[in-house]
């Protein structure tokens, strides 16, 4: 019969075994993030390291040529560089710790069990989560001196007779932008360290309680250590990307009053937008990269690293 | 010395005004600068510009937003269209993306994590220049697709990271049961794997969305044109502009915070889980 012949016929054999039919097709999965990364991280890192090496001004063409690392001895003896390097560690530091204390008070707040806990979480971490752009706005206007709500507040509490113009006095600017993004901190750590505080199992504390542990003994011996790798993780990614992050500055500031608020990052645009000096901007760019893997290694070192990765 | 019933008095009397004390605080804190510009964008010309401030608008105006929405220097309409397309598209496909490496294991695999870790440490600024180089080369400047294909270089190594974390934890005997039953991978993928890991891919496609959002150095730098504009680049051109129009910004400001602050609404309880997942390990 018709129907036991089409049982019969021999199966055609597949031109790949199986195995490598789904060695190919797992291959092609990977395909897109590979030439996404290859594309946007690989080739960019790769061509801004050979510009570093080249003098590429774009305003002046007939300049362009290889220079070896002239770019770099221009960088040893470029005095704003050296500030902005300072400047950086200030901004990192000075915005890091403040976040990272607020945020783990934050989290043992809203680690509590209380009426309406999703609403106010939701509210307080808010600040993370809103484009750069958006906080460096809110703030500028909140430091307007004549419009803005902050010398009107002091105006009213007394504590201020003539207005201040936080964002174009040299000796305040910095810690003014440091409080704009020791605001914009805050969450990503209460987040961080609250997934941290989660996962800390209850029995420890009950155990704990159990042989007379305090709330300070049970914060010091459980939480703290418990916490460990993830306040590791945290303030090493906080660090890096506080010290790569330029937005919030060069929205606010663009890195003045007279380089008061310039940090390695803004420096960097500051020569790509507006000097239009590819090959120093790049020489800087590739500097920063360097000092943030040196960091990475350290901070790795100094804190025994977490545990290995999955 | 203190009994521990002392200590735990102690504490039942204490814990709750501190809490609320501390609460309060928080929230004050998180909210005064959001409260502020939202009584802003309701507030007339007058009301804003005038001496001694006025805090509270007269009455709830909306003209900045109808300004701000329908301008023609700044057409808000049009950037929250474009900030829409660019971060879905740049979503869409990061998170189909790390699919691949977080389910299938091929040799060097941890090699290639730990290379898509390292790319979070590298600047922005470091991307820029090449990038602008290359895209202008491509003749892409002034497209959507510069843009989409430029955010991969930060949503593609975080959605393969967390992916990872969230698909480790659904066996693979599921799949792999699936496969057998005739699935093909993308059948596997929609019907077992993709309901399992749904919160957490979820969570993941809105911190990819939320951070395309966000971006702004490659909107500016790799868009010229009004009409191509992002949110955040339209809010820093509005600055630049003119003397700064702070009734319409401020409603630019809630235009472009909205969108993300109802998604992580959404977002706040997963991030929280799949943080630790992903963050535990890494």
């Amino acid at each position: 019969m018709a129907r036991e012949a089409t049982l019969a016929r021999p199966l055609a054999r597949p031109l790949l075994s199986r195995r490598a039919r789904e060695l190919a097709t797992g291959y092609l999965y990977l395909l897109p993030v590979v030439v996404a990364l290859g594309a946007t991280v690989l080739v960019p890192i790769l061509s801004a390291i050979r510009m570093s090496l080249y003098r590429n001004v774009l305003i002046k063409p007939q300049e362009y040529g290889f220079i070896g690392l002239g770019n770099y001895a221009r960088l040893l003896h470029d005095e704003v560089f050296w500030l902005s390097l300072w400047n950086s560690f200030f901004w990192v530091f000075g915005s890091v710790s403040p976040q990272f204390l607020g945020g783990f008070a934050a989290a043992l707040l809203l680690h509590q069990t209380f009426r309406g806990r999703a609403v106010v979480r939701t509210l307080t971490l808010l600040p993370w989560i809103i484009p750069g752009v958006v906080v460096a706005l809110i703030w500028e206007y909140l430091y307007q001196p004549n419009y803005g709500a902050l010398n009107d507040l002091l105006a009213r509490a007394g504590l201020m007779t003539e207005k201040v113009a936080w964002l174009s006095n040299p000796s305040l600017a910095m810690p003014a932008v440091i409080a704009t993004n020791v605001w914009r901190g805050v969450p990503f750590f209460a987040i961080m360290l609250l997934a941290g505080l989660q996962a800390i199992p209850d029995e420890l504390y009950e155990a704990a309680r159990v042989d007379g542990a305090g709330v300070l003994g049970r914060f010091w011996y459980i939480t703290l250590p418990m916490l460990r790798p993830i306040v590791v993780v945290a303030t090493a990614t906080r660090i890096i990307w506080t010290f790569n992050y330029a937005d919030l500055i060069f929205v606010m500031t663009s890195g003045g009053p007279a380089n008061a608020t310039q940090i390695t990052s803004t420096y960097t645009l500051l020569q790509a937008y507006s000097n239009l000096d590819f090959g120093y901007a790049a020489t800087l760019s590739v500097v920063l990269l360097l000092i943030m893997l040196a960091f990475t290694t350290l901070y790795l070192r100094v804190t025994r690293g977490v545990e290995p990765v999955a | 010395m203190k009994t521990r019933g002392g200590l735990d008095t102690a504490e039942r009397v204490l814990g709750a005004p501190v809490l609320w004390a501390g609460l309060a605080l928080l929230t004050a804190f998180a909210m005064a600068p959001f409260v502020w510009v939202l009584l802003a964008s309701f507030k007339t010309r007058a009301e804003l510009y005038a001496t001694p401030l006025v805090w509270l608008p007269d009455s709830l105006s909306v003209t900045n937003y109808v300004e701000a929405w329908t301008s023609k220097l700044t057409p808000f309409s049009r950037f929250f269209a474009n900030s829409l397309w660019v971060s879905s598209a740049t979503t869409a496909i990061s998170v189909l993306a790390g699919y691949a490496l977080a389910r299938f294991r091929f040799a060097g695999r941890q090699t290639v994590m730990m290379m898509f870790l390292a790319t979070q440490m590298f600047p922005a600024v470091l991307l820029i220049a090449p990038l602008l180089s290359q895209w202008n080369a491509l003749g892409l400047i002034d497209t959507y697709q510069v843009l989409i294909y430029s955010n991969f270089s930060f949503t593609v190594p975080f959605t393969v990271w967390m992916l990872v974390g969230y698909f480790e934890s659904i066996p693979r005997e599921l799949e792999e049961s699936a496969l057998m039953d005739g699935c093909g991978r993308f059948g596997a993928l929609c019907r077992v794997v993709l309901p399992l890991a749904a919160p957490g891919v979820a969570a993941t496609a809105i911190f990819a969305f939320v951070s395309s959002w966000s971006e702004l150095l490659f909107a500016i730098t790799f868009t010229s044109q009004t009409e191509m504009r992002t949110l955040s680049a339209g809010l820093l051109f509005m600055v630049g502009q003119y003397e700064i129009q702070w009734g319409q910004l401020s409603a630019g400001v809630i235009i472009s915070t909205l969108p993300v602050a109802v998604l992580f609404t959404f977002l706040q309880r997963h991030l929280i889980r799949g943080l630790t997942a992903g963050a535990l390990k890494g």
